[in-house]
């Protein structure tokens, strides 16, 4: 069978240009994540918090703003690393960063942070205030502090904040609320205490009472600025930011981690393909062999592989699959190793009934009468007629692990560390997402565990009449 | 044993050779089945022998044990002067290359995975040359040999696109590319139009004439055996009971089976459908469950009592070269199996002839004229 | 008035490389307790005119011209319901090529004959009854109805066939190959048997095979068949011993003979592909006697002498070639 006729059938049928497409695209995504992420993604990235601090928690989509509805608050990050303006006092200066935004939407922000990075002094430690100017002429001020002055033994030049970023989340903080608090009473003469701000600051932040006393959006430019009192000219910082949270996020939304879902789950498109593959090609491999080996030889061989086959057949995989998560914990290859011990004797079975009857064909009595060896028959006369299904039975394979795995980390005993879509729908749903309503979180890994399982099936389909040479069309 | 000796003699001998299968009665016993007993026979280089019978006669696994295909309960078959039974390896693989054979299915005995170029060039990558080019002249000289012109062309194809008798010429071509000196050819045209047998047959024999073939021709069609072999072996549940020149066979006909199989054979005479065939009732007997005596005693219109259904003829050698197993002919009186029960004269024989033939007839249910 | 009258029969099968029209105005005449042979080598149209009769024609094929005509009544206004019913297995049955092979291997023989019969409505001590009748009829031992099919031989198995045919009483049986499987010795039991029902009760017989000494032994008028058409038609006197057409001759030469010296004949090549147009006569390409007009105009079937058809130029008297009269 030449490859390119192959293809050129596959895409002939309507399934196979359905699956070709699918497959294309699955693949390409797939070589784009592998070269793009970093190999430890789930460990160094996914599991990591610290990497999704400054992400809004749980939010849906960014697309979903084109919806009707209140417009959503753009996810936004602010950064500046050289100040805006710079006053001089001999040897000291103040540095003044001003990081704006344009404020339009219909909800308060998810919260406000601020930070900064890489904070060096000679002798006397720099101090900073961050105010919030608000479109209205009001400020409010978020963060007075002074970086942390020289330890015991410690020598200039002092470095601080260099490996961990300083990070305030200033909507949290209740001296934040307590100032929003009094910046409203000042400017709108309204009584809003500070425990009622804290329950949305972001909301006091942001917005102005209307004539019931609520809280609606107050439109406009924003700035937050910092002021940074720097006692030397050698004394420096490298950058500060401010984070206004989204209420929308990403292709995909966020998880209640903060964690960006389309990266997730764009990791777990190659990481399933290979778990699927890999699984589906060792079982097929190793069913297909003992298959042929059991036909061919009989006698002995074929009874010890058939009860084998019979009794791997009759064990429970999921409670063994429980037990041994237990024991050994839940790791992946652990889990492959288990799906593809107990995958395989369905294929033996099937492949040794055909060999059986392939034995006593006449084109395999020819070859024999041409001197063939074993070897030979089999590889030319035996498995290419076994091949059409084995190789459809491959196709179908894959999808069965990916959804084997996914179930399996649905149930809890997946992999943690590992942002396969089983786990991720895992995730939602031990934190309630069905319930919150974090729809985004649950639908996106099914759907795309559909689609792949649906690929494949569509490619197996297409397969079918091809690698049977009694249906080909020629 | 290694040495091909080439004697003039015979190139195949097989020798009072028994073939028996078995089957599983029950857990602890299985039975035997008697596919071939006892058959002599010898086939010189350069002629066509053809093995007739009808299902159950033995006649295909014979062919195969020839081939070292199906083990050989009893005797021996002496190929070239070596006795194949004792063949391994390097000479085994000998035996292969010369001696072949084409099946009657020329569709499930081509791997339909296979272009026909790869089909006839099987035999040349499992014996050698390792040249690949070597190899392809060689198969093309096959193909074109058998004429299934031109050679590159048809061995691109694959067999499902060919014609019955185009897959025919690929079997001939495949065993052909090896040179063998003997070929077994087990019902070759069966499954071949009607009108395009002959063609084959004649491919065949000009085949045998450039190359000294012999032939081993397995059919159930007497004609094309009367016209195609040198000798014809009649073979009735797994014994040769007659063996022939073929027109001698065919015009002289000694044993009661090979009559009633002449007589089963139709020619187009549009007088036929106007009368009853004169035929023998009853089916070939299962070779699991032979009768005793001579296997084709139930059905012969002429079975004699007491010796037919007693002791197994033996194949007894007439005039110039006609052999027949029959009581009718019997040439020292002696046979096979238990009791001592003689021939009777020639006379008393026919007159139980006489009366056994209605009661024959009328068993198993056929409709016969007598 | 015959028993069964075909009339331009034309059936396509749909295919990827487009319509095969493996039936191509095919016309006959079957009289009452006669036998006719459709004599036809693989792809001539033969099988399928036989199921086309019988209206058990496969989803992609058609029938798309032509009358079938069975004791004066147009089968082709009847309901496929109504067919089935008055027609199929009551008047008309059929014996399929490889039929033994479809008997049911977990029912009893018995029970098979006697299916139709109960599905009719008959009681079942009467179905087996005359299942019984059927099966010693047809020549098997009396015990035979209980037998289950792997028990019986091939033979068996074929007349088991017959008197699954025969329960209705039909007046027409075909026949596909009814002994292709078969050996010689039985072969000719079961033809000896189909000739004693044919005479015994005037049975109407379509005999549909590729071996014309075999149609010998049982046919009163033969068909011959290639691509899809009738080449020769008449009685079986008149096409065995002298046959018109050149097709026709090839085939009886191809017969190999049991006591004549001479060697048979073969025809070189395959029969042309249904799928491409033909112009001119079909078996041109492969006959020895092809002159000018052979393959640019499709010859017409004409009575060459009376009761017999052949479609061949060269008895056309305006066409024939210079030669005296055509040979045979």
């Amino acid at each position: 069978m030449r490859r390119r006729s192959l293809l050129r059938q596959v895409l002939a049928s309507t399934p196979g240009k359905i699956g070709v497409t699918l497959a294309l695209i699955l693949g390409l995504v797939s070589l784009f994540v592998v070269v793009t992420f970093p190999l430890d993604f789930g460990p160094s990235r996914w599991s990591n918090p610290a990497v999704w601090a400054d992400y809004p928690k749980a939010v849906p989509p960014a697309w979903t703003d084109a919806l009707p509805g209140d417009k959503a608050v753009q996810h936004q990050v602010l950064d500046a690393s050289q100040p805006t303006e710079s006053t001089e006092r001999g040897a000291a200066r103040v540095d003044v960063y001003d990081l704006t935004l344009d404020y339009v939407a219909d909800e308060p922000p998810s919260f406000l942070s601020f930070s900064l990075g890489e904070v060096t002094y000679e002798e006397r430690p720099p101090s900073l205030s961050v105010t919030l100017l608000r479109p209205d002429e009001a400020t409010v001020p978020l963060l007075r502090t002074t970086i942390r002055g020289p330890r015991p033994g410690e020598k200039p030049p002092y470095e601080r904040h260099h490996q961990t970023p300083l990070r305030v989340l200033v909507t949290a903080e209740p001296e934040t609320a307590q100032a929003a608090s009094e910046m409203l009473a000042e400017t709108y003469d309204v009584d809003i205490p500070a425990s009622q701000v804290q329950d949305d600051t972001a909301a006091a932040l942001f917005g102005a009472p209307d004539a019931s006393g609520e809280l609606q959006p107050l439109h406009g430019q924003y700035t937050v600025q910092v002021r940074v009192a720097l006692a030397d000219p050698d004394d420096s910082l490298a950058w500060v930011r401010a984070v206004v949270g989204g209420t929308v996020f990403g292709l995909m939304g966020t998880d209640s981690s903060g964690r960006d879902l389309a990266e997730g789950l764009a990791f777990g498109l190659p990481l399933a393909l290979l778990i699927g593959i890999s699984a589906a090609t060792v079982s097929t491999f190793i069913g297909t062999g003992l298959g042929m080996l059991s036909g061919y030889k009989g006698g002995r061989t074929d009874l010890l592989i058939q009860r084998a086959a019979d009794v791997v057949n009759n064990v429970p995989l999921l409670p063994l699959l429980i037990f041994f998560v237990f024991v050994f914990g839940a790791q992946l290859p652990l889990i492959l190793l288990l799906l593809v011990a107990f995958s395989w004797p369905g294929l033996t079975i099937l492949v040794r009934s055909m060999v059986l009857g392939l034995n006593g064909s006449q084109e395999v009595e020819a070859a024999r009468a041409l001197g063939a060896s074993s070897r030979h028959i089999l590889v030319k006369h035996i498995f290419p007629h076994t091949a059409p299904y084995v190789f459809t039975q491959l196709i179908f394979f894959v999808p069965a692990i990916i959804l084997a795995e996914a179930g399996l980390s649905f149930l809890g005993l997946g992999d943690p560390s590992l942002p396969t879509w089983g786990q991720i729908l895992e995730d939602g749903f031990r934190t309630g997402a069905v319930f919150l309503g974090y729809w985004w979180w649950v639908v996106s890994p099914g759907l795309l565990i559909v689609i792949t399982a649906v690929t494949f099936m569509l490619l197996a389909l297409a397969m079918e009449p091809i690698v049977n040479p009694k249906l080909r069309r020629d | 044993m290694s040495g091909w000796t080439r004697d003039d003699g015979p190139i195949l001998r097989i020798e009072n050779v028994s073939v028996d299968f078995f089957v599983r009665k029950s857990f602890f016993s299985s039975r035997p089945i008697h596919a071939v007993t006892k058959v002599d026979l010898e086939l010189d280089r350069g002629e066509t022998v053809a093995l007739v019978g009808e299902s159950g006669s033995g006649k295909t696994t014979l062919g195969r044990a020839t081939l070292h295909l199906v083990p050989i309960a009893g005797g021996r078959i002496v190929f070239e002067g070596a006795d194949i039974a004792d063949l391994r390896g390097k000479d085994l693989m000998s035996l292969r290359r010369r001696a072949q054979v084409i099946f009657q299915d020329p569709f499930s005995s081509l791997s339909p995975y296979m272009r026909v170029g790869e089909l006839v060039e099987e035999p040349l990558v499992i014996h050698g040359p390792k040249s690949r080019s070597e190899r392809e002249a060689r198969v093309f000289a096959a193909l074109e040999q058998v004429k299934l012109s031109p050679a590159a062309e048809f061995a691109d194809k694959y067999p499902h696109t060919l014609s019955g008798g185009q897959r025919q010429r690929v079997s001939i071509a495949r065993a052909m590319v090896l040179r063998p000196d003997y070929l077994v050819a087990d019902e070759p045209v069966s499954m071949i139009d009607a009108s395009s047998r002959a063609e084959i047959l004649y491919l065949l024999a000009e085949l045998q004439e450039q190359r000294g073939l012999t032939f081993l021709y397995i059919t159930h069609d007497l004609a094309s055996a009367r016209h195609f072999a040198d000798r014809i072996a009649v073979m009735y549940a797994g014994r040769i009971v007659e063996l022939a020149s073929a027109g001698e066979l065919i015009e002289e006909a000694r044993h009661p089976y090979t009559k009633a199989l002449l007589a089963a054979v139709p020619e187009p005479d549009p007088a036929n459908r106007l009368r009853q065939r004169s035929i023998v009732g009853g089916e070939p007997p299962d070779a699991g469950d032979l009768p005793r005596g001579c296997a084709f005693h139930p059905r012969c219109p002429v079975a004699m009592a007491g010796t037919c259904d007693v002791v197994v003829p033996p194949l007894i050698k007439l005039s110039d070269g006609h052999e027949v197993a029959c009581h009718l002919y019997p040439a020292d009186g002696s046979g096979e199996a238990d009791g001592s029960a003689e021939g009777d004269g020639d006379a008393d024989a026919a007159a139980r002839a006489e009366s056994m033939t209605s009661s024959a007839a009328s068993r198993n249910g056929s409709s016969d004229s007598g | 008035m015959a028993l069964l009258e075909v009339r331009d029969l034309a059936l396509e099968y749909t295919t990827d490389r487009g319509p095969l029209r493996a039936v191509d105005g095919i016309s006959f005449d079957l009289a009452e307790g006669q036998a006719l042979g459709i004599i036809g080598e693989s792809g001539s149209g033969k099988t399928s005119l036989a199921i086309a009769l019988m209206r058990l024609l496969p989803r992609n094929a058609t029938l798309v011209d032509g009358s079938m005509r069975l004791g004066g009544e147009d089968l082709g206004t009847l309901s496929d319901e109504e067919f089935r019913v008055r027609i199929r297995w009551s008047r008309m049955a059929m014996v399929f090529q490889g039929a033994m092979h479809s008997l049911n291997p977990v029912i009893r023989v018995g029970d098979q004959v006697a299916e139709r019969l109960r599905a009719d409505g008959m009681d079942k001590a009467d179905a087996h009854t005359r299942a019984d009748e059927l099966l010693t009829r047809v020549g098997l031992p009396a015990a035979t109805a209980e037998r289950y099919a792997h028990e019986l031989s091939g033979g068996m198995k074929q007349r088991v066939m017959i008197a699954s045919a025969l329960t209705n009483d039909p007046s027409l049986l075909i026949l596909d190959e009814p002994t292709s499987a078969l050996d010689v010795s039985i072969q000719a039991q079961i033809m000896n048997l189909l000739k004693e029902l044919k005479a015994e009760r005037r049975i109407s017989m379509l005999f549909v095979t590729h071996d014309l000494a075999l149609a010998s032994d049982l046919c009163d008028s033969i068909a011959v068949v290639y691509a899809g058409q009738v080449r020769e038609y008449g009685s079986a006197e008149g096409v065995l011993t002298g046959a018109q057409d050149p097709y026709t001759q090839r085939l009886l030469a191809s017969i190999p003979s049991l006591h004549d010296e001479v060697a048979p004949d073969f025809l070189p090549g395959t029969p042309p592909d249904l799928r491409d147009e033909i112009a001119g006569c079909r078996f041109a390409a492969r006959c020895a006697l092809a002159f000018e007009p052979c393959d640019q105009d499709a010859p017409p079937l004409r009575e060459v002498r009376p009761g017999q058809w052949s479609r061949c130029w060269l008895h056309d008297p305006e066409r024939a070639p210079a030669r005296g009269e055509s040979a045979r």
